[in-house]
């Protein structure tokens, strides 16, 4: 028997505990390769829009970045709960040179077989992965492509990720003392929370809660930062907080009070890892929550917006600098002139604004409005009523209305509001005509008038105030916007949440060893089997389920808040409502396999 | 009264290697309100017994009838109610929840059994002023004394009124004059309270507060020896014994 022998031996009898590792390794290789093949997919960089291509690439970054985070938080994490046996080798003579040996040839096959197992699952699920790609961003010429740079780079990121991780962990190694070492498997945190903290930060997170609809509602920048950064900090102290309170209201009713006792016990007992933990995942629920929210309300909605949005199948703007079709539409005449909005009592600085007189509004739009009237061009968001001044004259009893008066990209996006007067003298000087076509334009006639256009004002390139507004061209790129959106979010999200679980599971796993020790010391009492397992569950119910409704009642005041101004609001959260459902199957999922993972080690 | 009949323990340490016989074949019988020490040298099998009597450990074969009970017909869950009612065990390492107060380790036992908080409180506060913890209280088991500390562990074991308190070295972890406390109070349950005591201990002096001893070795009972009521008479028996059968150092 020689020292290889040794590191084989012991790399067999850890097996079963690399599995998890194993499972979180591969699964990271299989996501970077089919990003990375998403990258260099041809389809896609053709097509693709520069900036939601860069969106990708943003997004690829930001799986390296929690790659990177995850990957190292979870190799110390096991070297944490494998400190007692790395102590007796230490103990018994060896070297931290050897002890570091040791692990490298640990890593290296766990590397090696994670990498191959990881593209291999990349190679087998990247059609259907593909697959469902093409559901959200819709390029017909999508297809799933081999390609050497996909493979190189999801080698050469992992590899690197492995090498920073292995870094870490022979410092931690050649750093922690002995005593440490074999000290890491036995819990040490015992800590006492403080109710004043806690208090103070109850406080300001209601505090918080009350200030940002007003920050947001009168425009205070500053005053917003600072609340919405005060909501997403005090959780961590109100936490600990609440498991002391909740303690304490409990001993007021010592009947409850002794059914929870064991649990709330140990938890505050140890209350600083827990808070930490417990902070930890509930932000990053929180985030992955608010990221596929969002995406989702916006992927599902995009033809409600669309629709919402683009009144017209067709429109266009013409001038005398430049010719219309001739096709029949219905039109209306407008001015491009400047006007201001006061908020929070000063008057901001003139913006452009179009526009049009009572007439031509009321014939156009075949309705009778009182004026002057300040539209805003959209269906969708209910008009801020600030005061506004228009020619140097603040305008008096001025009516908000929300009208698609236009399709949103006519005029180069700029025909955001429209502001209608009972004054035939203002066209003067340049003045723009808007044509809507009165049938449906189908995406190849929408393309066809688009070269009839550049032919009749012979240019080669429309300029961009000119660019006709093609409801179904528009539904397509909102469709890739939306849909990239979609994935990039879901992606990130589903990092964030495998993130999660592991922070959750590694802290069931290092809390292993005194947990034995506690269901030992219940047993010796005479605690039963069934006992112990609902001990054991109560603890993991807490660690599991607080941090995800904290993080729900969280991101559903900012997702109110965010869309409280669209009529469809009970529509979005109830969108919401569906991705908080699928969090809730996730985090059930992972909770049940760390309550078996628990009670088989504590031998229940 | 605790019968135990023809009781064995055997160990395999894996397929195929030689069979231990931790204890081999011990019939006894332990009178309610005895005071009872067991001795021996290491791996004579007295910790072993401890345990199967107390029902932490399960045997091999042979019978252990306690307050009417045979608990080797038990299953693990009713052997865990049994225990939790009728048996009370002091740990050498004090086996108190860090996680908890001194009063709340105190009262678990009956936590456990669902009593109601007045009757927990009641108890809790009668055992703690028998034993002179009760300024302690509140205090969690890291801010007492070793002496405290198995003090409170008495009161746990107490706290149920149980049939038998068995206790595994409960002086092992401390120094001589809580020792000394300690056996004075196991003494003073005996006398004043009856509590049926069964101790397992290799130190002499501890042992020589029992008023019975029974000497192992090899896993068999090897001899019985009875105080006359005198510590010190009793104290140097003990030491005559334990070098007449070899297990004056452990």
């Amino acid at each position: 028997m020689n020292f290889q022998g040794i590191m084989k031996k012991n790399m067999l009898f850890h097996a079963r505990k690399y599995i998890s590792i194993y499972i979180v390794y591969a699964l990271i290789v299989t996501l970077l390769f089919l990003f990375a093949s998403l990258l260099y997919n041809e389809a896609i960089i053709q097509t693709l829009k520069p900036s939601y291509y860069q969106n990708l690439q943003l997004a690829l970054g930001m799986v390296v970045a929690f790659s990177v985070l995850f990957i190292t938080y979870a190799a110390v994490s096991f070297l944490k709960y494998r400190g007692q046996e790395l102590g007796t080798y230490i103990t018994l003579g060896m070297t931290s040179k050897q002890v570091i040996r040791l692990l490298s040839f640990e890593q290296l096959m766990i590397t090696g077989i994670s990498l191959a197992t990881g593209l291999l699952a990349g190679i087998v699920f990247g059609k259907l992965f593909y697959l469902g790609f093409q559901q959200f961003i819709r390029i017909p010429e999508l297809t799933f492509q081999l390609n050497t740079a996909s493979f190189s780079i999801t080698i050469a990121i992992f590899l690197s990720i492995m090498m920073v991780t292995f870094f870490l962990s022979a410092l931690y190694i050649k750093r922690l003392a002995l005593v440490q070492l074999i000290r890491a498997k036995t819990l040490k945190d015992a800590t006492k929370g403080s109710y004043l903290l806690g208090f103070i930060s109850i406080l300001l997170f209601v505090g918080s809660l009350w200030v940002v609809p007003y920050a947001m509602e009168n425009r205070h920048e500053t005053l917003l930062k600072i609340a919405i950064a005060l909501t997403l900090l005090t959780p961590y102290f109100m936490i600990g907080a609440g498991l002391l309170v909740m303690k304490r209201i409990m001993k007021i009713f010592p009947l409850f009070y002794q059914r929870l006792m064991l649990t709330l016990s140990n938890v505050t007992h140890r209350l600083r890892a827990f808070q930490t933990t417990l902070y930890l995942v509930m932000i990053m629920l929180g985030g992955s929550i608010v990221f596929i929210g969002l995406a989702y309300v916006l992927y599902a909605s995009t033809e409600e917006m669309n629709d919402a949005s683009n009144p017209a199948s067709y429109m266009y703007v013409t001038s005398k600098d430049w010719q219309g079709l001739d096709e029949q539409s219905e039109t209306f005449d407008f001015v491009v002139d400047n006007y201001a909005r006061q908020i929070q009592g000063e008057w901001g600085k003139p913006l452009d604004i179009i526009v049009v007189s009572k007439t031509q509004y009321e014939n156009y739009m075949h309705e009778k409005i009182t004026t002057p009237a300040l539209i805003r061009n959209d269906k969708e968001l209910k008009p801020f009523k600030t005061p506004i001044k228009w020619n140097g004259t603040v305008l008096k009893d001025v009516q908000h209305l929300s009208r698609a008066v236009t399709n949103s990209s006519l005029f180069g996006y700029n025909i955001q509001e429209i502001l209608v007067v009972d004054d035939p003298s203002i066209y003067q000087g340049d003045i723009f005509t808007v044509h809507k076509l009165g049938h449906k334009v189908s995406k190849a006639e929408a393309l066809a008038y688009e070269e009839k256009l550049k032919s009749i004002n012979k240019v080669d390139q429309i300029p961009s105030q000119y660019e006709p507004a093609s409801k179904e061209l528009e539904l397509e790129s909102d469709f890739q916007r939306t849909g990239l959106a979609l994935f990039i979010a879901s992606f990130i999200g589903l990092l964030f949440v495998l993130a999660s679980g592991i922070v959750l599971f590694y802290k069931v796993l290092s809390d292993l060893p005194a947990q034995k020790e506690y269901m030992q010391s219940l047993e010796r009492i005479g605690l039963r089997r069934r006992e112990k397992k609902q001990l054991i569950r109560n603890e993991l119910r807490i660690l599991f389920f607080t941090p995800f409704f904290l993080s729900v009642m969280l991101v559903s005041y900012y997702f109110y808040l965010f869309f409280h101004r669209f009529p469809n609001t009970w529509d979005y959260m109830q969108k919401l409502g569906l991705v908080v459902i699928v969090f809730f199957v996730i985090q059930f999922i992972f909770y049940s396999y760390s309550r078996v993972r628990c009670e088989w080690e504590t031998n229940l | 009264m605790i019968t135990v009949q023809k009781l064995t323990k055997h160990y395999q340490a894996f397929p195929g290697a030689a069979i231990v016989k931790a204890v081999d074949g011990i019939s006894l019988t332990i009178e309610t309100g005895e005071f009872i020490g067991i001795m021996g040298a290491s791996g004579s099998g007295k910790t072993t017994l401890l345990n199967m009597l107390a029902g932490i450990e399960p045997v091999t074969s042979g019978e252990i009838t306690i307050a009417n009970t045979d608990i080797t017909k038990l299953s693990k869950d009713k052997m865990a109610l049994f225990r939790r009612g009728k048996l009370g065990y002091i740990f050498q390492d004090f086996n108190l929840l860090d996680s908890l107060s001194v009063k709340e380790n105190i009262g678990l036992p009956l936590i456990l059994d669902r009593q109601h908080p007045k009757i927990v409180e009641q108890k809790t506060r009668e055992l703690m002023n028998y034993l002179n913890i009760a300024r302690i209280a509140d205090n969690a088991p890291a801010q007492i004394s070793g002496g405290q500390k198995q003090r409170v562990a008495a009161a746990r074991a107490l706290i149920t009124e149980p049939a038998v308190i068995f206790a595994d070295e409960p002086t092992g972890n401390l120094d001589s004059k809580s020792a000394n406390d300690l056996m004075l109070m196991l003494e003073r349950l005996n006398n004043e309270l009856a509590n049926t005591i069964v101790l397992v201990t290799h130190d002499a002096f501890s042992a020589s507060f029992c008023k019975k001893i029974i000497f192992m070795k090899d896993g068999r009972l090897e001899m019985t020896i009875v105080s006359n009521g005198n510590h010190t008479q009793f104290f140097d028996r003990i030491l005559e014994v334990q070098s007449a059968i070899g297990g004056a150092k452990d």
